[in-house]
């Protein structure tokens, strides 16, 4: 099967394993590199709460946060994103683009891989887990699946789950281009 | 002339001859080889004393002048001893695992070192090999993966817990860019600000207070996760551990077996063992993506930093086939040839250096044997000479920098641990450099306490002369030369001698005989001669002499020319012909000078014009001094010497220095003072003491020779000749040409013991003794020395009475 674009989920820290992954099946199969920033709505929403806090993911620390400065966060680490991906795209001379979309991730992510001409309608679509337990994954794929139930024809979901750089190495030598790529801390963010 | 006055000597006496005819060979060919030097039995014995000689200190000086083969004679001895003594142990340095700036030095059985480099080299390769194969394993990968997942999942359990209990509560645990934050849910949604404001305060109060509970939760289990990161770190530690050692042990087990019998290399084995464990990801290979780079270019990995090189041995010295102590012989003894060096490398921009960076010096690679040095060229190494005594002292080689022992660099070094010294040291040198060490450094008697001193010369007896052809003989076939016929060896022989400054010495100056011989042999090869000849060994002598007479010549030209003033005919009172030898560039002449003596009345002293001009050296201001002694003791004992003399090297522009022309010096006097003329046929050589006795003096042969071509340029007309000491006969090694004019008669050499017989030769009128009554006979040279002192002394009388009635007369008061 061959497909015509390959979306790659970004956020902060997507390691550049995960990136060079992407950037590899794209140069390898001839698919166009969609990278998608996705924000998330209900963060904005939390932080246009009066008292909301953010505690630091290694120091602890508890910092005030408004829409402004998350606003300001978010579009600092999409611009990073987006730099990363054009240096490993640019270095492979993989065509690619760069979206930030906001919305429930699963549902922009699979919205933005259904997007014709991406996939025919009743065509399987494929998921490409990387990095992370496999109990993440498999939430994942639930959700992806309950995603696409509602459509008509409702595509068929194949997902894979690779669980460390090396499995990652063999999957995309394996398999032609999966549709979405979405790296472990993505998983986790459901 | 006075039937009393000393004969000439007879020709036979002015050079000992060599007979060709009493060797009994035809070429050097039919000759032995002789093996030690002749004339050198005191040197020999100190040697052998000295290597024999175990314990501390007995280290060996060979003094002696340059040429006398002292190296390659102390090479032949001490290969003799070393080739029964033991091979000392090889030395290899490694690293230390327990300080690593200060390498450690193993010892190893002689030719085993090489081996033990080349087993931890492969002992490295296989763990290169084995190490990265141990943790492909599924039983790794899958206790790694364990370990993993126990922490994530530690991880998502404590911050799932938090999350389900805050979702109990109506709350949201959310994922900001830079952490977590609890948001109040409501239907499943994040809240609207809006509508938080509309509930009840008391429900606001509740979600506000279970918010505060909840991140102080979620604080306390984020300050837990570094603990459990490092439990699983330490678990990982130890499974690599346990993945490594069952690689590490099998290898290194063959090893430790292999050098069971070496305890030292056992316990750094073991060392090994443990390292290797606790360093197991050095052996994996690194990825292309993990090394360092500058600007996108990958950088070489540092050679110095790479850490499989901690494994590696670094062999300092080995002896592998060799059979017998070593002997260096080290021709360039720096400060860091002598006791090794520490050498750095680059790597960006920085200087680094480990253990096997040390370089072995000359004390190592001579442990266990001997080191020859020369002890100039070490004294002139700054520090070298500091270095060797205190590794000496200390009996160990410590091997610093220069830079480091003096404080004055401070890269990155190594301190390595010092090396047991077991060498006896030979210092090759002159006698000045021995006698100067031993009277300034307290501790090069200590240190060096043998001295084997070679002689300059050895006695030429029946036998030496037969020695002395095979040690020619011995040289030619060393230096692959042409056999040399009897009369070649025979002029040799009489080189030698004079040479050595005696008819009746033998040189032992070697370099000078290979230069002869060789110079010889190229002669004969000239005229195809298979056998070198007299005439060959001449023709060298000849062309020696002729390529440094440049200044010789020169000199003669100028005495007949007439620019140097030089009398060899007539008679001139006060007017001598001295002697003097000019040494330069390796080259001797003697050269005539005139010496001129004036008298009047005075006060007694001899004004010596060389020393007032500063022209005269102390030796030389001393020979005039004693002339004064003399003069005032033989004929003014019992009145004032009512003299004033003045005495001169004529045309000499150079400065005079030596005592060997006093006797020419008061013959002009006594000549000057009696007014009797000198014979300038005559020139005369000799140092005189305060009772007129005449003393040896150097140079004699070239002084006469000196004379002599001076003589002969102006045509031999007889009557000319040398008046020397009685004792310099001993001394004479005449030219042919000199002694075949004696034995015509055109020339003659007169020996001397006293200065009346010197005077009465130049005077050509007896000297005289005093009589009974202690008179001089009358007519005597003496006598009228005397007279004229004593008019002297009375005409200072007069002139003193004269003198004295005029102050009188001056002081009486005018009337």
């Amino acid at each position: 099967m061959s497909a015509q674009r390959i979306v790659v989920a970004l956020g902060a820290g997507t390691p550049t394993q995960d990136l060079d992954a992407a950037v590899a099946l794209a140069g390898r199969t001839g698919a166009e590199l969609l990278g998608l920033f996705v924000e998330d709505p209900e963060l904005i929403r939390f932080a246009a709460l009066p008292f909301a806090h953010e505690i630091g993911a290694a120091s602890a620390a508890r910092r005030e946060l408004d829409v402004a400065s998350l606003e300001r966060a978010l579009r600092a680490l999409a611009n990073e994103a987006e730099r990363l991906l054009a240096g490993a795209a640019g270095r492979s001379s993989v065509p690619w683009s760069f979206r930030v979309a906001r919305g429930m991730l699963v549902d922009v992510l699979l919205a933005a891989a259904a997007e014709p001409p991406a996939a025919d309608p009743g065509e399987e679509i494929r998921l490409l887990l990387l990095g992370g337990g496999a109990s993440p994954a498999e939430r994942w794929a639930e959700r992806a699946r309950a995603g696409f139930a509602g459509r008509d024809p409702a595509p068929r979901v194949r997902i894979e789950h690779a669980a460390s750089a090396r499995d990652l190495a063999q999957l995309t030598l394996e398999f032609s281009a999966p549709l979405l790529i979405v790296p472990a801390r993505m998983l986790r963010q459901t | 002339m006075d039937p009393a006055s000393p004969a000439p000597l007879p020709a036979e006496q002015l050079r000992r001859r060599c007979d060709p005819a009493r060797f009994a060979f035809r070429s050097t060919e039919e000759l032995a080889d002789l093996t030690v030097a002749p004339g050198q039995a005191r040197a020999v014995g100190a040697i052998r004393f000295g290597v024999g000689m175990r314990g501390d200190g007995y280290n060996l000086y060979a003094m002696g002048p340059e040429g006398l083969g002292r190296r390659t004679m102390i090479l032949r001895m001490l290969e003799e001893e070393a080739r029964g003594a033991a091979v000392p142990p090889d030395w290899c340095y490694v690293f230390n695992f327990k300080t690593p700036h200060q390498p450690r030095a193993l010892q190893l059985p002689a030719g085993r070192a090489p081996k033990f480099q080349r087993d931890m080299e492969r002992l490295v390769e296989d763990l290169r090999a084995g190490i990265p194969a141990a943790f492909e394993t599924d039983e790794y990968r899958t206790h790694m993966k364990e370990i993993e997942s126990a922490f994530e999942q530690r991880q998502e359990q404590a911050f799932g817990g938090i999350g389900d209990r805050a979702r109990r509560d109506g709350i949201a645990l959310l994922r900001t860019p830079g952490g977590f934050g609890f948001a109040p849910l409501s239907k499943d949604a994040v809240m609207q600000p809006e509508e938080f404001a509309k509930l009840a305060p008391a429900e606001q109060e509740r979600l506000h207070k279970r918010i505060g509970e909840l991140q102080e939760e979620l604080e306390g289990v984020i300050h837990e996760v570094p603990k459990w990161r490092r439990e699983a770190q330490r678990r990982l530690r130890e499974l690599n551990r346990q993945v490594t050692s069952a690689a590490v042990n099998s290898l290194i087990e063959e090893l430790e077996t292999e050098y069971r019998d070496l305890p030292e290399v056992a316990a750094y084995m073991g060392e090994v063992k443990e390292d290797m464990l606790d360093h197991a990801e050095s052996f994996q290979q690194p990825k292309e993506g993990d090394r360092p780079t500058l600007f996108g270019i990958a950088l070489p990995l540092p050679e110095g930093e790479a850490p499989l090189r901690r494994y590696l041995v670094n062999v300092l010295v080995e002896h592998t086939g060799a059979q017998g102590a070593p002997i260096v012989h080290e021709e360039s003894p720096t400060h860091d040839n002598l006791v090794g060096r520490i050498e750095h490398i680059a790597q960006m921009g920085t200087l680094v250096t480990d253990f096997s960076l040390i370089k072995a010096g000359a004390l190592h690679r001579a442990n266990g044997g001997y080191l020859v040095l020369d002890a100039l060229k070490l004294l002139g190494q700054p520090f070298a000479w500091e270095a060797l005594k205190r590794a000496l002292r200390s009996r160990e080689v410590r091997t610093e920098s220069l830079g480091q022992a003096l404080s004055l660099v401070s890269t990155v070094s190594l301190t390595p641990q010092p090396v047991p010294l077991e060498v006896k040291v030979v210092l090759v040198g002159a006698r000045e450099v021995y006698y100067l060490l031993h009277a300034y450094d307290p501790e090069f008697a200590e240190l060096f306490r043998v001295a084997a001193d070679f002689a300059d010369d050895f006695e030429r007896d029946a036998a030496a002369d037969e020695l002395y052809a095979r040690m020619v003989a011995t040289l030619a076939r060393q230096r692959k030369l042409r056999p040399l016929d009897p009369g070649a060896v025979a002029r040799i022989v009489e080189q030698s001698a004079r040479s050595a400054g005696a008819a009746g010495k033998l040189s032992t100056n070697l370099e000078d005989l290979s230069n002869l011989l060789r110079e010889a042999d190229y002669w004969a090869g000239k005229a195809d001669r298979a056998v070198t000849t007299a005439a060959d060994v001449q023709h060298a002598i000849d062309a020696q002499e002729a390529r440094g007479s440049r200044i010789r010549d020169r000199v003669q030209e100028a005495i007949l020319k007439g620019e140097l003033l030089i009398d060899t005919h007539g008679e001139r009172v006060g007017q001598v012909n001295g002697l003097a030898v000019t040494a330069l560039g390796g080259q001797a002449f003697g050269v005539p000078h005139r010496i001129t003596a004036r008298v009047r009345l005075g006060g007694g002293q001899v004004l010596d014009i060389e020393r007032e001009s500063e022209l005269g050296g102390p030796i030389h201001s001393k020979g005039v001094l004693i002339l004064s002694g003399f003069l005032a003791a033989r004929y003014a004992a019992k009145r004032p010497l009512a003299l004033a003399a003045s005495l001169v090297f004529e045309q000499s522009y150079g400065g005079v220095e030596g005592d060997s022309a006093s006797s020419a010096e008061l013959c002009a006097l006594l000549s000057a003072i009696a007014e009797a003329p000198i014979r300038q046929s005559l020139a005369v050589t000799g140092s005189v003491n305060q009772h007129g006795d005449i003393q040896a003096i150097g140079g004699v042969n070239e002084k006469i020779e000196g004379y002599f071509d001076v003589c002969r340029a102006r045509g031999l007309a007889g009557g000319q000749g040398v008046i020397i000491p009685a004792a310099n006969v001993q001394n004479l090694m005449l030219r042919g040409d000199v002694v075949q004019a004696v034995a015509e008669g055109s020339f003659a050499i007169y020996p001397v013991s006293t200065i009346d017989e010197a005077a009465a030769l130049l005077a050509g009128m007896p000297a005289g003794e005093r009589d009974a009554l202690g008179a001089f006979p009358p007519g005597t040279l003496n006598q009228r020395v005397e007279q004229k002192l004593l008019d002297f002394a009375e005409l200072a009388t007069v002139a003193r009475a004269r003198a004295e009635r005029k102050a009188e007369r001056t002081r009486r008061p005018r009337p």
